[in-house]
């Protein structure tokens, strides 16, 4: 899951539909999280028993159970039924745990989180995906890594579209188009955004554009396209906000748009 | 030579045939003159020999502006943009500005989109104090192609003097009557053919298609883009089922999209100028498509709408 980004797929979407495949995975996940010294937790609705079940694949389970390496919680105990999560809260937990992971003497925290109850209602999804942003950028500095797994049978995809687009890496068709944290304030930019996710992309950049600073860059390195929507949904936010836009890409297609369009505070940038 | 009377404070907009360049410059040395003896500014944008003729004619500091044809004609909203701020540098308190170009590369899928450019110019520069007259060359002039145009120039003229043009009709007719124009490609199967794709679909068969074509890579890129905002189009204001189809060759790549409605009502749509950026809130994707991919063409038949867009390579 090493990438080019910066980022070592430290922050990874699941959108499943088959849960014996997400346990495999998420074992996977784990076992990655142990071979950087990290220590690992599974979360998930359930019982206990169940829970444990799910990561039965992973070596020695019982003993990293007992050396308190692993951590098994149920989201039953933490959260109400349709709570909408306040962003700040999992940040803070994460930050805590990651800190006292460190403090035990391990070099980080990865965390299986399938938080399917907790993004079943809209608002529930908009203040997750809050959320979603605010761990993302946690983790391009601090030793923390999650998979997020989001049941597809129960959201649907456009639902899962919501959540995945905001990581650096996602499942096979979950989404079209990533918009995720990158080092020093900024954002990045993958993928393909045109009338099919437009709407998705214009929402996911209200909700987390950067406005605190007076610009941001946007590192489009991996984007591969962007029409004319996408362009002018980024000029409108940056304006709104009296803030100024410097998208890095090398896609030919965002500097003739910029150029047509006669952008102002959307400025493309060679890489 | 006769000069028909400018229409009260609009725009004229007159045909000029040449067949020889003895006919060029017998056709539009009046032109110029007309405009001198009035004191009206006059700008001529043809290619250096015809200007060198008009020089011959009219001296060498006769007070015409020879303005560079540069990339004048590389698309069409484009040209009028240019045609609209040209006027706008040259216009004069009290007399029309005198124009004098050449007809756009009327060629291939392109030549559908500069008829209709000819039609929209009447109507973006009906309040334009301003006399254009378009120096056409009859050597080889398709029939059907000069019926199209008749239907957009109020006046004819030619090396015998000036008359007005009873073909001349309005711009929204004569934008409607355009001879319908296809590729040749078109005439083969299609390598390609995508029933109600993503436009993501869409774009990467076409890429991978077109990869293969020789066309330049930037080339292929303003055709996916144009694709893209098309078929965005036909999926959020056409009528399925939306077929897209793709011909590739040697040196030229034409896609075809066409939906099962009946195309947009505004017969200038991808062709006007546009407002203030942040202010837009749609029908620049055929604008877009337009700038970047000026190969394209626009027809309506009884069942469906087609947009097709063509890139070659340089010969």
């Amino acid at each position: 899951m090493a990438d080019q980004t910066g980022r070592r797929g430290d922050h990874l979407c699941w959108a499943y539909t088959d849960p014996a495949d997400l346990h495999q995975r998420a074992v996977a996940f784990l076992t990655e999280g142990l071979s950087r010294g990290h220590r690992i937790e599974y979360l998930a609705a359930g019982a206990f028993a169940d829970l444990l079940d799910h990561v039965a694949g992973l070596t020695d389970r019982d003993t990293l159970l007992l050396e308190g390496r692993l951590g098994i919680r149920s989201l039953d105990d933490l959260y109400g039924v349709d709570e909408v999560v306040d962003p700040a809260v999992p940040l803070a937990a994460y930050a805590a745990a990651t800190d006292a992971a460190v403090e035990d003497g391990y070099t980080g925290l990865t965390v299986v989180a399938d938080a399917t109850p907790l993004v079943r209602s809209d608002e529930q999804r908009r203040a997750f995906r809050r959320y979603e942003h605010l761990v993302d950028r946690y983790m391009t500095d601090h030793p923390f890594a999650a998979m997020c797994a989001y049941d597809v049978t129960a959201l649907g995809w456009a639902a899962a579209a919501e959540l995945a687009c905001l990581h650096p890496d996602a499942s096979d068709g979950s989404t079209g188009f990533r918009w995720y944290a990158g080092v020093g304030g900024s954002v990045h930019l993958d993928g393909e955004v045109d009338i099919a996710n437009m709407e998705l992309f214009d929402d996911t950049v209200a909700l987390t554009l950067p406005t605190a600073a007076r610009s941001v860059t946007v590192d489009g390195s991996r984007l591969e396209f962007l029409d004319h929507r996408a362009m002018l949904s980024l000029e409108r936010q940056a304006r709104r906000h009296d803030i100024k836009v410097t998208l890095v890409s090398d896609a030919p297609v965002v500097h003739r748009l910029a150029d047509l369009l006669g952008l102002r505070a959307v400025r493309p940038q060679w890489q | 030579m006769a000069v028909t009377p400018i229409q009260a404070g609009g725009f004229e907009h007159g045909l000029g045939f040449f067949g020889s360049d003895d006919e060029f410059a017998a056709t539009f040395t009046p032109f110029c003159r007309d405009a001198l003896e009035q004191d009206a500014p006059v700008v001529v944008r043809v290619a250096d020999r015809y200007a060198e003729l008009l020089r011959d004619d009219l001296g060498p500091d006769a007070g015409v502006v020879f303005a560079a044809q540069g990339d004048q004609y590389q698309d069409p909203p484009g040209a009028l943009r240019n045609a609209i701020d040209l006027i706008e540098r040259h216009s004069h308190p009290t007399r029309p500005v005198y124009l004098l170009g050449e007809l756009p590369p009327m060629t291939g899928l392109g030549r559908d989109a500069w008829v209709r450019y000819e039609a929209a110019a009447n109507r973006v520069l009906d309040q334009r104090r301003v006399k254009a007259l378009c120096a056409t060359d009859t050597r080889g002039l398709d029939a059907s192609l000069k019926d199209d145009l008749l239907r957009s120039h109020h006046v004819i003229v030619d090396a015998d003097g000036s008359q007005p043009n009873p073909a001349f009709t309005t711009p929204e007719v004569a934008a409607a009557a355009r001879t319908p124009v296809r590729d040749p490609l078109e005439h083969t199967s299609p390598a390609l053919q995508l029933h109600n794709p993503t436009p993501g679909a869409a774009r990467h068969a076409v890429a991978r298609l077109a990869a293969a074509s020789g066309v330049r890579p930037a080339q292929i890129d303003d055709l996916l883009v144009g694709l893209s905002e098309v078929l965005g189009n036909a999926i959020r204001h056409g009528t399925e089922p939306v077929q897209v189809s793709a011909w590739s060759v040697a040196g030229k790549v034409v896609v075809a999209v066409r939906d099962s409605g009946s195309g947009p009502a505004d017969p200038f749509v991808g062709l006007l100028p546009q407002g203030e950026p942040g202010e837009r809130v749609g029908g620049l994707g055929l604008w877009i498509s337009h700038r970047l991919c000026p190969q394209i063409s626009l027809s309506v038949d009884a069942s469906s709408f087609t947009v097709r867009m063509a890139v070659e390579a340089a010969a």
